[in-house]
């Protein structure tokens, strides 16, 4: 019975690999600068928030919740602790801590909507991100806030690594821990659970409001996170700041096999190597001297052939 | 119409990953002919229709002549070309939309007005009157669908395959959402067809329906063709035997248990239309039975003593340590399965792994103490554990469940309960769309179960399968307890007359309003 075994499937769940390694020789070959330890290391150090947030959004896509305030729940979380330590000179860990906290509450406030009140996901989910920048707005009077005493933490580093950023580690770790959550507890198997059916999950006996409602919550400490760790990369707090992430994370996480509509997905490879397939087109592109406005072009096209990966895909596995 | 010659199909094999689906069947239909065929879940029936359907492609050698060219079937257009249409299971209408819309709705580009780009609505409709006349069957065509009955939207979706010249019709399970008024009515129709021409191809798991309509049968099992004969030629034993090979017998029930422990104990449950009033005790190791007639509330009497529904009165008590305790739904929902009605909405979850679904009744077990790590190996040794001793055909526990064919799902669902080990077990309509083989499995293992201690309430429309299954029969009709029969007192009589009682009285209450 084992004929066959290596079929389209195989293919399918490499293609991410596959995709990031092209993307890799493409750049290679396009510039001698693209495939070196400073380019590599600060692509993905800058591009931490993006890798976080993409996380994050998994979270609520795996229970069938399209989040669109992932990008502001960061940015609420980053500007609070930037207030902190600029004007009230608040002990770093402590402001960091408070950013969290502060995305970690968006996170449930979004909960109570959309799982409590049956409110439509996307829907609160945008109006929480206009309402989040409005306020950022009015406190922070529209101005940048400059943290020059963050700057240690981005130079911190390992130089037996050819300088690898200390702080990337946590992202890995991150995306470490939210892997073993899906694939190894129970937990994680709910969330797929309820995003697959969710029906079949409360008649099995899983208190599916409660699942989704902790995707949620902890959907928005990811992107408490992700803010601190923004507003550290930056060195400074601005009004545009993660604007338009929501969009960016989502096309990533399903780019990494992750389900719109539930149920399906994966921290590692899925939503961390579709964040660096985005982050390293930009980079390359940059590096080869291609226009800026081309990037989100190239990204496009590049979400249009992972959607319809993606539905072969489906279709292999539903119909064969 | 042009001469035709038979059918014939040609050592057709299909091969999906790991599965040999179909191995080198070959028959031939001819004109005017209903020809059944008949296989357990999983034979291949479906498959081969699929395949005529334009739906799957067979593997290379397989042959398909149709007037005695060979055809190749791409997709469903290629197969309604060939005057192959398909009559399917579920009835597939557009809702929203009117009978001759519906009944047209394939091919709109032909109904236009001299090439201009409005609809030429009065041919249509007259072409729609043409179709539904030739089957016996006058609705207005005007009527929007949502408002026709099941019976009548099977008749829109038949005439939609008349009027795609259709000369092949293939009826999937076609009174499996029928009323028995209705499905008189198909059968007459498809006699109709038959003296007409057609060649029309019959699936069945009904095997009186099989041997009422069909002239001939092919049956197969495991992908090959193990029997071909004309129906007049066989009898009922002899069809089984060509669909399983071997006769699984379902082991008699033995004598009723004594009445011990009361586990369950449900008063006065009373949901917002139904159920009114309800009371009854749930013993120990008791298969109970809950019967009554399509609508008289049934399964809301299950949503509702399990909380899935709003219960607006009653109590239910259960059987902790030795004594009746009230408890709320929650709490009860812990000791508690439950089989639902609906496979494919609410039964399991398509897209995972046969292990997934099995364990996902109780998680939990598999978990490490402290930080929860799921132990993968573990949970797929207890999958395979259940899919052998209820005799799951898959692959492996890793096969998507969506991969496997209804019976098997049905006992996929039925080893995720077996999983949770439950005290009582509800299950409604535990063995509907399944084979006759699947289901005396599937009774063997509720009276196993039930000697091991583990209590049954079971709802079906069968009524042979819910007397052979049950110690004892509570009768609902119009969401009320209308009767009570145990094993020895066994009768459709018995059982009806409840029924009657109650209806009996709705009707003397009218005639006293009025």
């Amino acid at each position: 019975m084992k004929t066959n075994k290596f079929k389209l499937d195989n293919i399918f769940q490499y293609s991410t690999y596959i995709v990031l390694a092209l993307i890799f020789i493409v750049f290679t070959i396009g510039s001698d600068k693209f495939l070196t330890h400073k380019n590599v290391y600060t692509t993905m150090f800058n591009g931490g928030p993006l890798i976080l947030i993409t996380c994050a959004v998994t979270f609520s896509l795996l229970v069938g919740v399209i989040d669109l305030s992932v990008g502001a729940m960061g940015y609420a979380s980053g500007c609070l602790a930037g207030i902190l330590i600029k004007n009230y000179d608040a002990p770093i860990v402590l402001a960091f801590l408070a950013g969290i906290a502060l995305a970690t509450f968006i996170g449930w406030i979004n909960s109570v909507f959309i799982v409590k009140l049956k409110m439509n996901a996307m829907l609160v989910s945008m109006g929480m991100m206009l309402i989040i920048r409005a306020i950022a707005k009015i406190i922070t009077h529209d101005k940048t806030i400059s943290l020059f005493s963050l700057s240690f933490l981005r130079q911190a580093k390992i130089k037996a690594l050819g300088g690898f950023p200390i702080l990337l580690l946590v992202v890995f770790f991150i995306v470490l821990v939210c892997n073993i959550v899906l694939k190894q507890t129970p937990f994680g198997r709910k969330l797929l659970a309820v995003g697959s059916n969710e029906t079949v999950a409360k008649n099995v006996g899983i208190n599916t409001d409660r699942i989704k409602s902790a995707a949620l919550i902890i959907c928005g400490a990811i992107c408490g996170i992700a803010g601190c760790f923004w507003v550290i990369t930056l060195g400074s707090v601005v009004v545009t700041g993660l604007v338009s992430y929501e969009f960016l994370a989502i096309a990533a996480a399903v780019l990494g096999g992750t389900s719109l509509l539930g149920g399906r997905g994966s921290f590692y490879p899925g939503s961390f190597i579709g964040a660096l397939i985005l982050l390293f087109i930009a980079s390359g592109m940059a590096i080869m001297g291609i226009s800026p406005y081309a990037i989100p072009f190239v990204r496009g096209v590049i979400i249009f052939i992972a959607m319809y990966v993606d539905s072969l895909r489906h279709k292999a596995m539903m119909l064969a | 119409m042009e001469k035709k010659s038979p059918l014939q199909l040609k050592n057709i094999s299909m091969t999906f990953p790991g599965v040999k689906a179909l191995n080198n069947v070959s028959f031939t239909a001819h004109q005017g002919e209903v020809l059944g065929l008949v296989g357990v879940n999983g034979a291949g029936k479906s498959t081969m229709m699929n395949i005529l359907g334009g739906l799957l492609q067979p593997d290379k050698g397989s042959e398909i002549i149709i007037n005695g060219e060979s055809v190749k079937i791409k997709n469903p257009r290629v197969a309604e070309d060939l005057g192959i249409a398909f009559i399917q299971q579920e009835v597939a209408a557009f809702e929203t939309m009117n009978v001759y819309e519906n009944v047209l709705a394939s091919d709109f580009d032909k109904w236009r007005k001299n090439r201009s780009p409005f609809l030429n609505k009065k041919a249509m409709k007259e072409e729609v009157r043409k179709h539904l006349a030739t089957l016996d069957c006058y609705i207005d065509v005007d009527t929007p669908t949502h408002s026709l009955t099941v019976g009548e939207k099977q008749m829109v979706q038949i005439a939609r395959a008349l009027s795609q010249g259709g000369q092949i019709l293939l009826f999937d399970e076609p009174t499996a959402s029928l009323s028995d008024h209705e499905t008189q009515k198909l059968f007459e129709i498809i006699n109709n067809l038959r003296t007409q021409g057609y060649i029309i191809f019959y699936i069945s798991h009904y095997l009186d329906e099989i041997f009422e309509m069909c002239d001939r049968v092919v049956a197969l099992r495991d992908g090959q063709k193990t029997g071909e004969a004309p129906i007049s030629e066989i009898n009922k034993e002899k069809l089984v035997d060509m669909m399983i090979g071997h006769f699984v017998e379902t082991t008699e029930r033995k004598n009723s248990r004594d009445k011990d422990d009361i586990i369950l104990r449900a008063e006065n449950i009373t949901g917002v239309k139904f159920p009114r009033n309800i009371s009854f005790d749930l013993h120990k190791g008791e298969i109970l039975g809950v019967w009554g007639l399509l609508g008289s509330g049934r399964s809301e009497l299950f949503n509702t003593l399990l909380g899935f529904d709003k219960m607006v009165e009653g109590t239910i008590s259960f059987n902790q340590n030795g004594e009746l305790c009230e408890i709320n739904h929650k709490d009860l929902y812990q000791h508690v399965g439950y089989l639902t009605e609906g496979r494919h909405h609410n039964g399991v979850f398509l897209d995972m792994t046969i292990a997934e679904n099995i364990t996902s009744s109780d998680l939990d077990r598999f978990a490490s103490k402290g930080i929860g790590i799921l132990n993968n190996r573990k949970e797929k040794e207890e999958s395979r554990k259940y899919m052998k001793q209820v005799n799951v055909k898959a692959v492996d526990e890793n096969m998507i469940v969506s991969k496997l064919s209804g019976g098997n799902q049905q006992k996929v669902i039925i080893s995720k309960w077996m999983l949770k080990d439950p005290d009582i077990l509800f299950m409604d309509e535990p063995t509907k769309g399944v084979d006759v083989g699947a289901k005396a499995e599937i009774q063997n293992l509720i009276f196993d179960r039930s000697e091991k201690g583990v209590s049954f309430v079971v709802v079906s429309s069968e009524l042979e399968e819910i007397m052979n299954l049950c110690d004892r029969i509570i009768v609902i009709a119009e969401g009320k307890l209308v009767g009570e029969v145990n094993r020895d007192d066994f009768s459709k009589e018995a059982l009806m007359a409840g029924i009657v009682k109650q209806e009996e009285k709705v009707e003397n209450e009218q005639v006293q309003v009025g």
